[in-house]
């Protein structure tokens, strides 16, 4: 079973651009509709001054949210699928340990789990929480890249000429 | 998102007070910028006496159209020296419309001080067969009486010809004499 495919990874870059252009637009809105304000207040300007501050400090927070929360979040995962997509291949026989919980890996916070490979326990992270359940004590047949777990198949699903 | 965005808070919330404050302060300070009043919707007003109460200034700026302060300052005619060299410095240069006892307005030199009036109805003040300036009249001493002290017989008043408010940009000067008299 693949856990993360080519598709991801374009999917999170379409997602980052999207989110990019959706605040590009959002900006520029802002900008007009606080000139058009500015521009057309009256002497009396008070409450125009005060719809200014509105609109202003909510795009403000929403540019907070922006870069230190959303499209933060979207780099991080466009970046993380370039790194496992690009990784080279370790395939291994892998018994399966215990469930670490969610555990933050380059800024990504995954599911991650304790796998025994080669006699030595190591943690794997699970892309978007990598929707598998796994067996105590079952061997499964591993693909890990950068650390991160991107094929899995209980031993014998998998032709083993193919595990190095 | 919702959960991402709540973990971020305890780190960013210092972010969203900053962002919120500067909006306030930048925009308070835009606006005052765009909305500050030009030299031109500015009226200087000097005033030879005891000024009661400066409430005349909102009262005047609110009759008249295009200008939006009015400032006055005064000195006390009967104080010699301090006086002329106020009146000189203040009242003639940088002031716009100058209200005077007739007794300073017949010892200034009309001619280089002010400029001349046309179709201001009320008592003509005249040097050297020229209209500058026209008296107050008992009616609007009264009227003025709230808030400026009258103590001379005859007060007079002028448009200072160095002033842009004296017809060289606006004519507002003659409009705030239009309205001191009328």
């Amino acid at each position: 079973m693949i856990l993360i495919r080519e598709e991801d990874r374009e999917r999170a870059e379409k997602r980052k651009k999207r989110l990019l252009t959706t605040y590009i637009v959002i900006a520029c809105l802002f900008v007009i509709a606080s000139l058009l304000l500015l521009f057309l207040s009256p002497d009396g300007y008070t409450p125009y001054m005060a719809v200014t501050i509105v609109i202003s400090a909510a795009f403000g927070c929403y540019s907070v949210f922006f870069f230190s929360v959303q499209y933060d979040f979207a780099k991080k995962t466009s970046r993380l699928l370039d790194k496992v997509l690009g990784a080279l291949s370790e395939r291994e026989y892998a018994l399966y340990v215990k469930e670490l919980g969610n555990m933050t890996y380059d800024g990504i916070e995954m599911r991650t789990i304790r796998l025994l490979i080669l006699g030595n326990e190591r943690d794997v992270h699970l892309y978007d929480q990598g929707d598998i359940s796994l067996k105590e004590g079952v061997e499964y047949t591993v693909d890990i890249r950068a650390g991160v777990l991107y094929e899995i198949a209980e031993k014998g699903e998998k032709d083993e000429k193919a595990l190095s | 998102m919702k959960k991402r965005f709540l973990d971020s808070l305890p780190s960013d919330w210092v972010k969203y007070l900053v962002v919120i404050i500067v909006s306030v302060l930048l925009w308070v300070w835009v606006f005052g910028l765009y909305h500050a009043p030009k030299d031109s919707e500015k009226l200087e007003v000097f005033y030879a006496g005891v000024v009661k109460d400066y409430t005349f200034e909102e009262v005047a700026a609110d009759a008249l159209s295009g200008v939006k302060t009015v400032s006055v300052s005064s000195a006390y005619p009967w104080t010699g020296n301090s006086f002329e060299q106020k009146y000189s410095l203040v009242a003639l240069t940088a002031s716009d419309v100058v209200i005077v006892p007739e007794e300073v307005a017949v010892e200034t030199e009309c001619k280089r001080a002010f400029e001349p009036i046309e179709g201001i109805a009320g008592k003509a003040f005249v040097q050297e067969g020229v209209q500058y300036g026209v008296y107050l009249s008992d009616e609007a001493k009264q009227a003025l009486g709230a808030y400026l002290e009258f103590e001379y017989d005859e007060y007079v008043v002028f448009a200072v010809a160095a002033s842009m408010n004296s017809g060289q940009v606006t004519d507002h000067s003659f409009k705030l004499i239009e309205w001191l008299v009328g």
